[in-house]
């Protein structure tokens, strides 16, 4: 296990196509990602940062080039196999949050387990147990309207965890938040990467970048550099 | 089974945040379903009733009367004295057979008079009638033509009141009668259909000798093998011809025959009416594949976070279908609700006329269950398919 990298892109390329014009957005992608590590994606609007997010975490198939995720080659999987890698090993962070209205918070962080088959009380044990960890247990029922946006990104945060995955996939995660919110939640990116989670964030915000411990950067559908942060 | 709980549970919930809309979606369902079963269940009760009417007559007799289209139909009119001829020809083939004459006579006790129709009655009883007390009319009162009669409820508490009626005496065109028997209830029966519920029954010996020398009005022939019934009748009216002359015409009647073409009628107008309801289903259907049409495009976003945090084809699929089977089962079942209270309504008013019906309420219950899923599912399929087939990047960009 240890040995064996979270992530590993080889020579992805990804082309969309549109009706006869075909538009390539991603050039030819290497990179790996170790378990433990914490890693920024940057770059401009186009630059495909969006486009790569989505291939890892299996919302899209690459046109060609090779991804293996948590030692599972995911290059060629079908819709219903990747349903079940997002299940299994990826937690999701998005910039709005993406809780599922009129839904409590602690239905709400349940939710991968019920895709997951797991019994009604014990998905609310772990659910409870997770939203322990970022400090929201005594919202469990409160909904999303009744949350402000840095709980609501906390109990998406809880949702991303509790499935405990490979990899916890984070795009724009503070991007809907102010400046003292998106400091708490930064603060409990880098609670979880400390505990060892793998953590890759997407955003094009130098300071929130710096956060990470390297960051990748892309242009062009290339990465331009890669490195650590300095933070 | 846990998993296909906790998807009700989220239908459940989300039809009940939309619920002005489910209920209006519903609607359609509710009314289809309604009148399926209001006639469904009406004309199958109604077909009980029917039978059990026709099988409380018993045997049904044939009837042969002269065909009044002949050009001399008094000629051919059939008398008393026939009925030997007609009984040598029949010889075993026939169990019963019997002049028929449909008169009102006067009938009086003490000072309460009335004019009441009076029926001829065998001691061949086929129907199902029951007495309150004493006894049908039978051999001896027939060979020896006595005074006799069976009367109704009906006759028994408006001419004697509280005092007994078997042993007492009515006064039937000027002679006596004596009472030995009054019928049970008679509701949907034989003395029913030609009378009402008052009736007296005096043996057709008594008729013909007491009451009246007319032609009868036509002759009722029991046969011995109901499936012969037609041939009978053949040998019947050969027989009336050898008296009459070959010119002389009868028309045969086969009860039994007419009872199946009573219920095929029925039947036929029970499935029209149906396929109408079936129509309204289909209706309601097309209904609820709109709405979860909508619900699917309104919820796109919910659509995609589920296939985001790993839901697959068939949870999402399966989602959309459950809410589409609930509304239509739910619809469904308030539709058989009130289909049923029609139904039962509707059977109690007709049971005045056709004694105790039977509601099929299983075969209800069954059919109106079966219809709602079947409508739930072909129609709940499509949009769930669009939705399980939904691309998640798009999904969450919208």
């Amino acid at each position: 296990m240890n040995n064996q990298n979270a992530i590993e892109l080889r020579d992805i390329k990804k082309t969309y196509k549109n009706g006869a014009l075909e538009v390539p957005v991603l050039h030819g992608i290497n990179a790996s990602v170790a378990h433990g590590e914490y890693v920024a994606i940057m770059g401009p609007s186009g630059s495909g940062k969006s486009t790569l997010m989505n291939l890892i975490g299996c919302l899209d198939r690459a046109t060609s080039g090779t991804y293996i995720l948590d030692g599972v080659d995911v290059s060629s999987l079908n819709d219903n196999e990747l349903a079940e890698i997002r299940l299994k090993k990826l937690g999701f962070v998005f910039q709005g949050f993406n809780l599922l209205a009129r839904t409590d918070a602690i239905k709400n962080v349940a939710l991968p387990l019920f895709y997951a088959g797991i019994p009604q009380r014990k998905r609310n044990d772990a659910a409870l147990a997770v939203l322990e960890q970022v400090g929201l247990a005594d919202r469990a029922k409160h909904k999303p309207n009744e949350l402000s946006g840095g709980q609501q990104q906390r109990v998406a945060i809880a949702r991303a965890l509790i499935n405990d995955p490979a990899v916890l996939l984070a795009d724009e995660p503070t991007g809907n938040l102010d400046t003292k919110t998106s400091d708490d939640i930064l603060a409990l990116f880098n609670k979880l990467y400390e505990n060892g989670r793998t953590i890759i964030m997407v955003t094009h915000d130098e300071e929130v970048a710096r956060h990470a411990k390297r960051i990748i950067r892309l242009r062009d559908g290339l990465i331009v550099s890669d490195g650590p942060s300095g933070a | 089974m846990n998993r296909l709980l906790a998807y009700l549970e989220e239908a459940v919930a989300s039809l009940w945040r939309n619920r002005v809309r489910s209920i209006l979606t519903m609607l359609g369902m509710i009314i289809g379903s309604a009148s399926i079963i209001a006639v469904f269940g009406i004309s199958r009760a109604a077909t009980s009733g029917i039978n059990s009417t026709f099988a409380s007559f018993g045997q049904s007799p044939v009837i042969i009367y002269v065909d009044n289209s002949q050009n001399y139909p008094q000629q051919a009119q059939i008398h008393y004295r026939d009925l030997a001829p007609v009984k040598a020809a029949l010889g075993g083939s026939a169990a019963s057979v019997m002049p028929i004459w449909q008169k009102t006579f006067a009938v009086s006790f003490g000072s309460t008079r009335d004019y009441v129709p009076v029926n001829p009655d065998s001691a061949y009883h086929s129907d199902g009638l029951k007495m309150a007390e004493g006894r049908r009319i039978d051999a001896q009162d027939v060979n020896s033509a006595a005074r006799v009669c069976d009367i109704t409820q009906d006759l028994a508490t408006k001419f004697f009141g509280n005092r007994p009626a078997v042993g007492n005496f009515l006064r039937v065109n000027g002679g006596q009668y004596r009472v030995v028997g009054v019928f049970a209830d008679i509701k949907g029966s034989f003395l029913n259909s030609i009378g009402g519920t008052s009736n007296l029954l005096v043996p057709y010996t008594t008729y013909h000798s007491d009451l009246t020398d007319a032609p009868m009005d036509f002759l009722a022939i029991y046969p011995t093998d109901p499936l012969r019934a037609d041939a009978v009748g053949k040998v019947a009216i050969a027989a009336l011809q050898h008296v009459h002359g070959r010119r002389a015409k009868y028309t045969m009647q086969n009860t039994a025959d007419q009872l199946k073409i009573f219920t095929n009628v029925l039947s036929i107008v029970g499935l029209g009416l149906s396929v109408i309801g079936g129509v309204a289903l289909v209706v309601a259907g097309i209904g609820i594949m709109n709405i979860m049409l909508v619900s699917v495009t309104e919820r796109t976003r919910e659509i995609g976070i589920r296939k985001a945090i790993g839901a697959n084809r068939n949870d999402i699929a399966l989602q959309f279908l459950m809410e589409a089977v609930l509304l239509s089962i739910c619809g469904g079942g308030i539709g058989m609700a009130l289909g049923l209270l029609t139904t039962i309504g509707a059977a109690s008013l007709l049971s005045k006329q056709l004694g105790t019906l039977l509601i099929p309420y299983l075969l209800i219950v069954s059919i109106a269950l079966i219809f709602s899923l079947l409508v739930g599912t072909v129609f709940g399929t499509y949009p769930a398919l669009r939705a399980a087939a939904m691309d998640p990047i798009e999904a969450l960009r919208s």
